[in-house]
């Protein structure tokens, strides 16, 4: 068994890792780039995280025609970093009441539901940690942890605020999650593959090739589905219901301080990050130029340009969507917890599956 | 039915009217005023802290009894050579007494503006300072008079 598995890795390490160092072993290397590349969307994850809730609280201030945050650094640009070493240097409290395993574990497999993610998006041309052949499955799947872990923060927390955020949560991102599978479905269904980086380059050639416009209007429906139920999935306003301040005080994080409240801050941002990059790859042409070629190609065919400008791209629509999101979070009010349900249940499962199945028949036609 | 879709269709129109009136705000002037580098101009019936110019008080003794709340405290002496002062009529009017002591305790000033109202020279008057907080309640009694005659 324990055989199989290494040589599994071997094979596996042999097609995949970039390049080795003559006479190392070759499974050490796997076990350096794992690191490496985990370190890197660390990184990158925290860096956006911690640039997203600065934009964020700036833009809030915009939509409420005040200025926000502009003391610290240029613009108040390094707000964040002050924010991130006030996080840091807190008291990490536990409350006499909680489960304290749960408690302590729960912000981490949050991280991680949020951080698995990243591990299967194409981020450019050949760009991406991997390319999973069911990466869109893959990616169903390993965002689901985030739920079990708020649940595990309101239940190990001891506090009834928060075990009723948590279960609002678990009610909202498991009814939210049916419209996103039908969703993915019906994507699958147009492009025949769970491939990320195969959906992306179905979407070449220019911004009408993009999967929103493959069958108007249903993509787009299909799009707007997404889209809202997205938003609901990483609980932003108006689906908040998890964290509602006026009605439990934090919801699932009331008690969490220091660090471990700062996972969970993180970790929301880097969903925002990750529910927009799928919305990208799926509907928005991933990495691919609305131009039907590379700007930074028209001299010549280069192929390191083109992997730097379709990160551009990628990363402009992902913050585009990001923004919209903000945008949506400061100008609509919450819902209440029976109009949320209403809403998925009534309104987005019905209309995807009606999605499902005209753009079913249109493809037989 | 046709109510179903028609509260879709009304729902999305109204989210994208409320995003228009956001993105209105977005875009427009700030109204937050950056306080210690930018500050209000008081109008000028403002009453900030109360002022006095003790060269211009005659030792009436009116600010002292009418304010409501017995915040100024006045003591003098009989001055040898009596100064001439300049009432707010344009009248000379002679002092006849030094002042040695002019306090005004801002902690309990109520800011009524009663104290200038009726004085004859204009000496004691309302500034537009606003900033008054301090550490020690002692520092709240400003003194106007420090030298002792
Ligand atoms: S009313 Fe005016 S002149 Fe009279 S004591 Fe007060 S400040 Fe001086
Ligand atoms: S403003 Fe009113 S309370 Fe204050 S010193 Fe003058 S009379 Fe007294």
């Amino acid at each position: 068994m324990l055989k199989e598995y290494i040589e599994a890795i071997k094979t596996f390490s042999e097609q995949n890792i970039p390049f080795t160092i003559k006479g190392a072993p070759v499974e050490l290397w796997y076990i350096v780039w794992i690191f490496i590349f985990g370190g890197v969307v660390l990184g990158g994850a925290m860096l956006f995280a911690g640039l997203a809730s600065f934009a964020e609280r700036r833009f809030a201030g915009f939509f409420q025609c005040r200025l926000g945050p502009n003391r610290v650094g240029p613009e108040g640009f390094f707000q964040f970093i002050a924010d991130g070493i006030k996080l840091v240097l807190k008291e990490d409290l536990i409350p006499a009441a909680a489960d304290k395993m749960l408690f302590r574990a729960a912000p981490y497999v949050v991280f991680i539901g949020t951080l698995g993610v990243f591990a299967a998006l194409p981020f450019s041309k050949s760009l991406g940690i991997t390319n999973l052949n069911l990466g869109l499955l893959y990616i169903f799947a390993i965002s689901s942890l985030v739920i079990v872990g708020i649940i595990m923060a309101g239940w190990g927390s001891g506090n009834k605020w928060s075990l009723l955020g948590g279960m609002r949560s678990a009610a909202q991102i498991i009814s939210y999650e049916i419209p996103i599978g039908v969703v993915f479905l019906t994507m699958i269904m147009i492009t025949s593959t769970m491939n990320m980086q195969e959906i992306v380059n179905q979407q070449g050639g220019g911004l009408v090739n993009w999967l929103v416009f493959r069958y108007p209007p249903f993509t787009l429906f299909a799009f707007l589905i997404y889209f809202i139920a997205a938003m609901a999935e990483v609980n932003r306003t108006p689906f908040d219901l998890p964290e509602a301040e006026s009605e439990l005080v934090g919801g699932f994080h009331t008690e969490y301080s220091g660090m471990r409240f700062a996972f969970f801050f993180m970790a929301e941002y880097a969903n925002m990050f990750v529910v927009s990059a799928i919305a990208t790859v799926l509907f928005l042409g991933g990495w691919q130029s609305p131009l039907p070629f590379f700007i930074l190609n028209i001299f010549g065919d280069y192929s390191i340009l083109a992997i730097i400008e379709g990160f551009g791209w990628f990363i402009t629509k992902v913050l585009f969507l990001v923004f919209l999101m903000m945008w949506l979070r400061w100008t609509l009010p919450r819902y209440r917890v029976d109009q949320l349900m209403a809403v998925c249940w009534k309104v987005l499962l019905p209309l995807s599956f009606a999605n499902l199945l005209l753009i079913g028949i249109w493809m037989i036609l | 039915m046709v109510r179903y879709f028609s509260a879709i269709v009304i729902g999305l129109l109204s989210v994208l009217k409320g995003m228009a009136v956001t993105v209105k705000y977005f875009f427009s002037k700030k109204v937050t005023m950056e306080y210690p580098d930018q500050r209000w101009k008081m109008p000028d019936r403002f009453r900030g802290k109360v002022g006095c110019d003790t060269n211009k008080c005659i030792s009436c003794l009116y600010c002292v009894n009418i304010c409501p709340v017995s915040c100024i405290t006045l003591e003098n002496v009989k001055a040898e050579i009596p100064a001439v002062v300049t009432n707010l009529e344009g009248k000379e009017m002679k002092r006849l007494k030094n002042i040695t002591k002019f306090e005004v305790d801002i902690s309990r000033c109520i800011f009524c503006g009663l104290c200038t109202e009726g004085c004859p020279t204009g000496a004691i008057y309302m500034s537009h300072d606003y900033e008054i907080s301090c550490y020690t309640r002692k520092d709240m009694v400003y003194q106007w008079v420090k030298t002792k005659l």
